[in-house]
């Protein structure tokens, strides 16, 4: 990193630590036109706007209309990211990204419209309604066998909806199998439907539907924990998940059956 | 841009150049504070202010043995960093031009082309697509708002040696006099009738990029003209690079509505 460049990146971070500035650029952002307008009498805002104008992020149009810029368009959009961490700053303190993709991690800002619950008594009922509400697909991917919400999942695959689920190569299975006879787990695929297959490792765990969707994320030790997890049904979380989902999956193998 | 006291969080602790810097070392590997502090010629009482800030906003921490390592999300904010740069360099050609046609989850990742040449010529701009052209030796992917008749100068060996080739085009796609008649003499109609070559057509395409197993070139619309601009491109063999113009072609492949293939029509 050059010093200049250095100096224009702290020149516009600078910029963005303002929460007015931020609330001004997020606002031109999500209008529809990108057009922003402001009672002129308000000089806080002119200075801001004057502000964000010299770093080239909005431009005036008219008096007291203001867009932004090219540059301060895809600045808003990647802000997004610093939102995310921001907001989850301290549960990210002891845990990871763990097999995230650089690409998904530079799109982060799409997981900011979710909530983090943290407690299984809270998270559990999100898990079972993602899987219960689902009309089109459910896809999975478990470190660990899903035992609390097998009851959930088995009529989904008795019904013929399409279920993936990607086992991480370490999962155990464990000996009290009336979970693994739900899922029919040990036995040969039977549904066109229902594929199972398994990951070298699965360190990021998810639930998801074509509605909603749910992703825990591991500690700082590589271990899933299944305590946090970030559930939303905005699409742009949906969509980032999906995409998880579809990396992992592809660098998969497909099995029969789990041993 | 002088900060205030309200001026708080992650933006506010990055927005220095030694705490950036700091963390781009870091990035590197662990370092303790007095190595930290001989790279950045600094005092490691000077140098104290901006690592205690970067741990407590938590951009950092500290392993067992005291060393000084990125946390989890001082590696996704570095990961964003890169988008900023990028902007940042390129300020004043995107001054008069925009990400029109490019989905918000790239624009997100614009930090994959920072490590590229940026052509400000014509006659370079279209040189550099024929050479990319004439080098593809395995497949070539591009959504464009025209086809050339150079293009199809190389085409001919390249068929026959198998290259695989998947174009997608605009409803009003721009081509020459001449066009129909040379890609049938190179044998491109033949080649779509057997699957080695594809062509799918979208309502709009308002940016042009171009992927081969080794380089990629990039046009953005210009916000004046309202069309896509060849005076100027943005060209590279970085992975990172290649690896977002896949991601665009097969945003247009497979994300954007197709329309039945139109007339062509030679100007």
């Amino acid at each position: 990193m050059t010093d200049r460049l250095n100096n224009n990146l702290a020149k516009i971070f600078a910029c963005l630590s303002n929460s007015k500035r931020r609330q001004i650029i997020f606002a031109i952002n999500d209008t529809s036109n990108e057009i922003f307008t402001y009672p002129l009498q308000n000089n806080l805002i002119i200075k801001e706007l004057k502000n964000m104008e010299d770093l080239g992020l909005v431009k005036q149009e008219q008096i007291g209309i203001y867009r932004l810029t090219t540059v301060g368009g895809a600045v808003a959009e990647c802000s997004k990211g610093f939102e995310f961490l921001e907001k989850n700053k301290d549960f990210f303190a002891d845990h990871g990204f763990g097999d995230v993709p650089k690409s998904l991690v530079q799109n982060i800002g799409r997981l900011t419209n979710s909530h983090l619950y943290y407690g299984l008594h809270l998270v559990f009922p999100k898990w079972s309604k993602i899987v219960s509400e689902s009309q089109e697909f459910v896809n999975c991917i478990f470190s660990q066998p899903p035992i609390l919400i097998a009851d959930y999942i088995g009529p989904k695959i008795q019904s013929g909806l399409k279920i993936r689920v990607l086992f991480d190569k370490s999962s155990k299975i464990p000996d009290c199998n009336e979970f693994v006879k739900k899922l029919g787990l040990r036995e040969h695929k039977t549904n066109e439907n229902f594929n199972k297959r398994i990951a070298e490792n699965a360190k990021i765990n998810l639930i998801m539907s074509e509605k909603e969707a749910c992703v825990i994320f591991p500690d700082n030790n590589g271990v899933v924990d299944p305590h946090g997890n970030f559930i939303s049904s905005d699409p742009d979380f949906v969509s980032w998940c999906g995409e998880f989902f579809e990396y992992k999956w592809n660098d998969s193998e497909p099995i029969a059956r789990l041993r | 841009m002088l900060m205030n006291t309200e001026d708080k969080g992650l933006f506010a602790d990055l927005a220095n150049p030694v705490r950036l810097e700091i963390l781009k070392i870091l990035q590197t590997a662990p370092s303790t504070q007095s190595k930290l502090a001989s790279i950045l010629k600094m005092t490691i009482q000077g140098l104290q202010r901006h690592i205690g800030l970067l741990l407590k906003s938590g951009l950092i921490r500290k392993d067992a043995d005291g060393n000084l390592l990125l946390s989890s999300v001082g590696i996704a904010a570095l990961e964003q960093i890169p988008t900023f740069l990028f902007l940042s360099t390129h300020q004043n050609y995107f001054k008069d031009h925009d990400f029109s046609g490019i989905p918000k989850k790239l624009v997100q990742r614009l930090g994959d082309l920072y490590e590229c040449e940026f052509i400000d010529d014509t006659m370079e701009t279209w040189q550099r697509g024929k050479e990319i052209c004439e080098n593809c030796e395995e497949y070539l992917v591009a959504v464009t708002f025209m086809q050339p008749i150079e293009f199809f100068d190389s085409v001919k060996i390249k068929l026959e040696k198998g290259v695989r080739f998947k174009l997608g085009f605009p409803e009003s796609r721009f081509v020459a006099k001449g066009y129909s008649q040379k890609r049938a003499e190179v044998g491109w109609n033949d080649a779509i009738k057997n699957g080695q070559v594809e062509e799918f057509f979208v309502k709009n395409v308002p940016v042009t990029v171009l992927v081969t197993e080794k380089e990629a070139l990039l046009l953005f619309s210009n916000t004046k003209t309202g069309q896509i601009d060849g005076s100027s491109a943005f060209y590279s063999k970085n992975k990172c690079f290649r690896r977002w113009g896949l991601d665009l072609f097969d945003y247009y492949y497979h994300e954007v509505e197709r329309i039945d293939t139109p007339p062509i029509q030679e100007v």
